[in-house]
């Protein structure tokens, strides 16, 4: 840490003095990229956050906390040298070096990095003048070197080093915590930088893809975010999109935090009323069928939303309403969803039913069950206001039944147990008297169990 | 007809031979001649009135229908002058028919004081009556009054009036009273003398009204006299026997009583009788109430109160929250029960048994203030308390240590309890319970609130507590005491309770948001769990602490990884059974619970990387993978049951593992036979659990649970599919959509007045419509009613007016007449007498 201070005064230095005239502003370039190439592999891959991918390294930390925040020719030359050090060899995938670097390492550059990264942006661009593309100069921003060459304050320039490097950056292999964490971090941190955000799309589809691919949906629903706000807003073309949308509705969706971002970008794709009716179908289908296993908080949000969709799509009523079927006798019926198939518009949804939401009014919590019946009330309401729905976890749940206020009724349970725990038949056999009570006494109340 | 008014008048009266020369003759007409005159002259009468009402025409009154006209229609023509005529004269004739029959026909009158006066309170009106009787019983008492006007009370002699015929005022009939009041003639006083012999000459009259009353007057004053002498006499005796009789008395006093000894010695059958007397005085009257019921009857008794509350419970599992009141008062209908010890319901299990009866017991805590002197019972008395449960009988030792105060938090039991063993604790809880009982003393009822509430923070406390092996016995009955006290004293207590409850139910939430696996699960959860299925009704639809709890179970199964914690795996399996018992009667299902059977399944099974068609799973779309739980292929499952050990919930060999398996298997039995089966999705929820027992179907075929659970699975899986139907939920009426164009009607009809395919609804239609017609007609008529009574009554008033007024003028002028006439009268006298002189 002491060397790091050393070496850092030491470019102070170099830059000052060093430079071909004293008064022409200077930054010790290469001297500065030694340093970062020996900085970003320092701290060990144990160190690396399981749960964001960013690294746990003091050397990092102290130059994040003395140097990189604190001065922008820091930040920008940071940017400008690690374009130059991802361009060698040892990053380059294609090369046949043997100097190439191995996965793990290149994973603890990126955190490095990252951790470096995530947690300031790197100016404001609100403040940057539109035309000149330059840095404000009232309130100037605070450098290390005194004399800090002119092109630094080019936020242009900046970006365009930024592009650069992240684009680079992005093509190194990622862990997937590494991932969620890009992705995260991509609307704020990332695409206001870059010059060029269209450059990412290939960045995106990847992730995408890979997130279908090893099963860890919540970095494509991350992806797919940053796909959307691609395609929102420059046009961008997706093919088979619904497909891959569909693949999304795994067993885990339901499970994860990231279900309700999921669910309101689901709602944003289905909005259209020129979606086929079997296509929606088919989500509705798969939704419902999610339901089975998942906590209330996600039927809560999932209710609604078909909800909505049946109402946008009146011919997906044949989901909750068939009753040609049953005036055929209904004997033979056999569902014909396929629930393999990959393509939302094959899989004979239409001719289903989700028999799913129909168990959930009897769900155990009265407030699910009360919601899943409104699939059996009159479809008056136009539609529901889904943010309402999203974000309900257990402890707001529970936070709400807690609230209630005691109006004298606690309700006992009238049958009387012997015991509470018992291992079974031993204690049983001995009660004779309290079998001719007709009381249904069970002796036990939990058998199979015992202390 | 054409022209002016006036031709046409003339035309018509012309054509009606009205005018013009009359009597014109007509050939061979001769006939007519014969009608008589008077005929011919109502002939004309009539024709004239027929030609005025022709030319009148604001008579006749046409209704208009536009659409009617069009089509040429007959319209209706209405006279409404003569009907409102006539109705005029069915009024006036009701009326007078009324009027006649007034005051004279039918019905009682209603005499009494203000009872037609509405302005009158009802105490105004007892004032009213009370003042007219005092006033009636005054005047009767008015004998004595000077001021009565009734002189014939006057001055009497022997009874006799003084009254001497001149009291000149008097007329005639009064003294004839007097005549025939007294009839001997023995003393004649003047005037009466000469009025008897005046009587003979005037005929025997008839006596007026005036008369005939005066005389009832008079005799009943006289009767009324007579006895009011008589009553005096009396008195007058008593007053003079009352003065001697203080010399009676000395006179008695006097005399010597004969000489006895005392009160006489009872003899045996006196005696006998008096303890007869006595006890029949004092015996209880026979209370028929009390009659013993018969076995059936108690039988029938509790079936009905067990429908009851069967019904109860029917009626929030279904979530129709209506009365609570009910319920509290059911409680308090158990309420005895506890203290008591001894009553049907504690009978049937758990019991405490006091070995003496219950008034020593009372006799004990009556002296409740002294408690840190040890009680005097539990030492005196050489039988020691027992407790029954599950049939087991109990012997409690003596404790006779001292109960300090009510311990109010959990370091104050624990510092009461320690040292002491397990099975010594009971005594000490029940010692508190008796001491504190809420009948023994003001502020008792709070203090035993608080100590349930530490009861339950100490069963949570027993539950993480470690213990002996040899321990085990009394400390699972310490456990079984405490839960059940919680139960029976919960339904006087649900404040305290519901707020520890929900405290518990908030400290374990906190716990499970930390996600640290030491923290959470812990045993006393899952004994938090199973006292509150044991304690509140689990399957009603909201409870304010099943509900919450049921979330926290959700919460927990959603949280727990069966994969890499060997608690978490025994907790999960443990919570999983619990829900079944929760939810044995509402059948409500959970989700999570569902997952985590799965998830158990799959971290238990033998060799999970060769689970085939993992797609169809429901909770995972990768092959499963070996977890450090996963059952080694040769380790068997165990033939029966043993019942699992929560103290060795964190041991993880290969026995417990099967053990664990092995319930899982009978919980999945269970479950889908109890829950899933009705549900309609029962295809969907058992797929996984197909695939996963067809996997463990190839190591365990010889455990017969699993080769029965699978064929189970199966045949409810295939029963399901031959059931299912699409679902109908929309099968109410079609939501009607509103239109704001007229309805074009096909078959228009202006006849038709309703268009409804419906039969009966228009026959309805039709009924409501003609109800509707009536009523407005109805209407009609009785204000047309009221209006002619008002009419009448005014008139009937202006007469009344009237006549008064002539009648007075009359009078007036009748006087003015007579007076005029003295006058003249007067006048002439004086003339004549100024003549004479």
């Amino acid at each position: 840490m002491d060397s790091l201070d050393i070496l850092m005064k030491l470019i102070v230095v170099e830059s000052d003095f060093l430079g071909p005239n004293l008064k022409e502003p200077f930054f010790a370039n290469l001297s500065f990229r030694e340093l970062l190439k020996n900085l970003l592999i320092t701290g060990k891959s144990e160190e690396i956050d399981s749960e964001d991918g960013t690294i746990d390294n003091f050397l990092i930390l102290e130059f994040q906390e003395s140097y990189y925040n604190k001065f922008w020719d820091i930040r920008f030359f940071f940017f400008n040298e690690l374009k130059s050090i991802l361009e060698e060899d040892q990053f380059n995938p294609e090369s046949t070096t043997t100097n190439t670097t191995s996965p793990s390492q290149q994973q603890l550059f990126y955190s490095n990095i990252l951790t470096l990264f995530k947690p300031t942006a790197p100016y404001d661009p609100t403040t940057v003048d539109p035309k000149t593309k330059l840095l404000p100069k009232s309130p100037p921003q605070p450098t290390l070197t005194s004399t800090p060459p002119a092109q630094s304050q080019n936020t242009k320039q900046f970006n365009a080093n930024f592009e650069k490097t992240w684009l680079k950056l992005l093509n190194l292999p990622l862990t997937p915590q590494q991932y969620k964490t890009t992705l995260l971090i991509l609307h704020k941190r990332l695409i206001p930088y870059l010059n060029n955000p269209t450059k990412l799309m290939d960045f995106l589809t990847e992730s995408y893809n890979q997130g279908l691919q090893t099963k860890d949906i919540s970095i494509s629903i991350l992806a797919l975010n940053g796909l959307w706000e691609l395609m929102r807003a420059y046009n961008l073309e997706y093919p088979d999109f619904f497909i891959k949308l569909y693949a999304i509705l795994t067993p885990q969706l339901l499970h994860l935090s990231y279900k309700s971002r999921f669910l309101r970008l689901l709602d944003l794709f289905m909005t259209s009323t020129h979606l086929s009716s079997a296509m929606v179908a088919s989500f509705i289908k798969r939704l419902a069928r999610l339901c089975l296993t998942c906590p209330p908080a996600g039927i809560i949000s999932v209710i609604p939303f078909i909800y909505n969709l049946l109402k946008r799509h009146p011919t997906c009523m044949l989901l909750i309403h068939a009753p040609e079927e049953l005036e055929n006798g209904g004997a033979g019926y056999v569902d014909p969803f396929d629930e393999d198939e990959k393509d939302p518009a094959k899989t004979n949804a239409l001719e289903s039913s989700i028999w799913e939401l129909e168990c959930m009014m009897g769900h155990y919590h009265p407030n699910v069950a009360s919601l899943a019946k409104i699939l059996g009330q009159k479809f008056n309401k136009y539609s529901y206001n889904i943010e309402d729905f999203l974000d309900w976890n257990y402890s707001k749940l529970l936070e709400t039944e807690l609230g209630k206020k005691f109006k004298g009724e606690l309700t006992l349970e009238f049958e009387r147990w012997d015991s509470l725990i018992g291992g079974g038949a031993e204690v049983v056999d001995g009660e004779s008297e309290s079998a001719g009570n007709g009381d249904g006494v069970n002796s036990t109340y939990l058998k199979g169990f015992e202390y | 007809m054409a022209g002016s008014q006036l031709k046409q008048l003339k035309a018509s009266l012309k054509a009606a031979g009205l005018t013009g020369q009359t009597n014109i003759k007509k050939k061979g007409k001769k006939h007519s001649r014969k009608t008589p005159n008077e005929t011919r002259k109502d002939d004309k009468l009539e024709k004239l009135a027929k030609i005025r009402e022709q030319f009148n025409p604001f008579d006749v009154k046409v209704t208009r229908n536009k659409r009617a006209d069009a089509i040429a229609k007959k319209t209706a023509v209405g006279k409404p002058g003569i009907s409102k005529q006539a109705g005029e004269e069915a009024r006036k004739a009701d009326w007078d028919r009324k009027m006649s029959k007034k005051n004279k026909v039918g019905g009682l009158r209603d005499r009494r004081l203000g009872e037609n006066d509405s302005s009158l309170t009802a105490e105004e009106k007892a004032l009213e009556r009370f003042t007219k009787e005092r006033q009636r019983l005054a005047s009767k008492a008015s004998l004595y009054n000077l001021d009565d006007d009734d002189d014939d009370a006057g001055l009497t002699h022997f009874g006799q009036s003084l009254s001497m015929g001149f009291t000149g005022t008097d007329d005639q009939s009064d003294h004839g009273d007097i005549e025939e009041a007294d009839d001997d003639d023995g003393e004649d006083f003047f005037g009466k003398k000469r009025k008897i012999t005046d009587l003979p000459e005037e005929p025997q009259r008839k006596k007026t009204k005036a008369e005939v009353m005066k005389e009832v007057i008079a005799k009943s004053k006289y009767y009324k006299h007579e006895r009011q002498k008589l009553q005096e006499n009396i008195m007058e005796q008593v007053t003079s026997l009352d003065e001697d009789f203080g010399d009676v008395m000395s006179d008695l006093r006097g005399v010597k009583a004969p000489k006895t000894n005392g009160i006489q010695p009872k003899s045996e059958a006196d005696i006998k009788y008096d303890m007869k007397v006595k006890e029949v005085a004092l015996d209880r009257r026979a209370a028929p109430a009390d009659r013993t019921k018969t076995a059936e009857e108690l039988a029938k008794e509790r079936q009905d109160q067990l429908a009851k509350m069967e019904a109860d419970r029917l009626r929030r599992m279904q979530g129709d929250d209506a009365e609570d009141g009910e319920q509290r008062g059911d409680a308090d209908d158990l309420d005895g029960d506890f203290w008591a010890g001894d009553s049907e319901n504690e009978e049937d299990g758990f019991r405490i048994k006091d070995s003496d009866d219950e008034a020593a017991g009372e006799g004990d805590e009556s002296g409740d203030e002294a408690d840190d002197k040890p009680s005097a019972r539990d030492r005196s008395d050489g039988k020691p308390a027992t407790i029954t449960i599950g049939g087991k009988v109990i012997t409690l030792k003596g404790h006779s240590s001292s109960i300090g105060k009510c311990p109010s938090t959990l370091d104050e039991l624990l510092a009461l309890t320690e040292g002491v063993s397990y099975d010594e604790v009971i005594p000490i809880i029940r010692k508190v319970f008796q001491t504190y009982q809420p009948r023994m003393g003001a502020g008792n009822k709070e203090k035993i609130g608080v100590f349930l509430c530490v009861l339950v923070k100490y069963i949570l406390h027993l539950g993480d507590a470690e213990f002996k092996e040899e321990e085990r016995e009394n400390y699972t009955l310490l456990i079984e005491y405490i839960s059940k006290i919680i139960r029976d004293v919960a339904e006087k207590y649900p404040d305290e309770l519901l707020a520890e409850f929900r405290s518990q139910i908030t400290s374990i939430q906190q716990r499970i948001e930390t996600r640290d696996p030491l923290e959470y699960p812990k045993k006393s959860d899952l004994i938090f769990y199973t006292v509150v299925g044991r304690t509140f009704s689990t399957s009603d639809m909201y409870h304010l602490v099943v509900t919450p709890t049921l979330i926290l179970i959700g919460e927990t199964l959603e949280y727990l990884s069966p994969d890499k914690y060997p608690t978490h795996l025994f907790s999960g399996v443990y919570l999983c059974a619990l829900y079944l018992q929760y939810q044995r009667l509402s059948k409500r299902l959970m989700p999570e619970a569902i997952n985590f059977m799965e998830r158990a399944f799959l971290a238990l099974i033998p060799e999970p990387e060769k689970l085939g068609n993992y797609e169809s799973l429901a909770t995972r779309v990768r092959q499963p993978k070996r977890t450090k739980h996963s059952l080694k292929s040769t380790t068997s499952l165990p033939s029966d049951l043993k019942p699992l050990r929560i103290s060795n919930w964190s041991v993880s060999t290969q026995p417990q593992l099967a053990n664990l398996l092995a319930e899982l298997v009978s919980i999945l039995d269970e479950s889908s036979s109890l829950i899933f089966k009705d549900k309609s999705s029962f295809i969907e929820i058992s797929k996984p659990f197909i695939t996963i027992m067809k996997h463990l179907v190839i190591y365990h075929a010889s455990t017969p649970s699993i080769p029965n659970l699978l064929s189970k699975l199966n045949n409810l899986a295939r029963i399901a599919q031959q059931d299912r139907v699409p679902l109908t939920l929309q099968s109410h009426r079609a939501i009607a959509i509103p239109t704001y164009v007229p309805r074009f009607e096909e078959n228009f009809n202006p006849d038709r007045k309703s268009y409804d395919p419906d039969r009966t609804r228009q026959e309805i239609s039709k009924l409501r419509h003609q109800i509707k017609q009536e009523r407005k007609q109805n209407m009609r008529e009785i204000r047309k009613d009221a209006q002619f009574e008002a009419r009448e009554q005014i008139k009937r008033k202006k007469k009344e007016y009237e006549e008064y007024h002539s009648k007075m003028a009359r009078i007036i002028n009748s006087i003015q007449t007579e007076e005029g006439h003295d006058k003249n009268v007067y006048e002439r006298e004086k003339r004549a007498r100024k003549g004479k002189k």
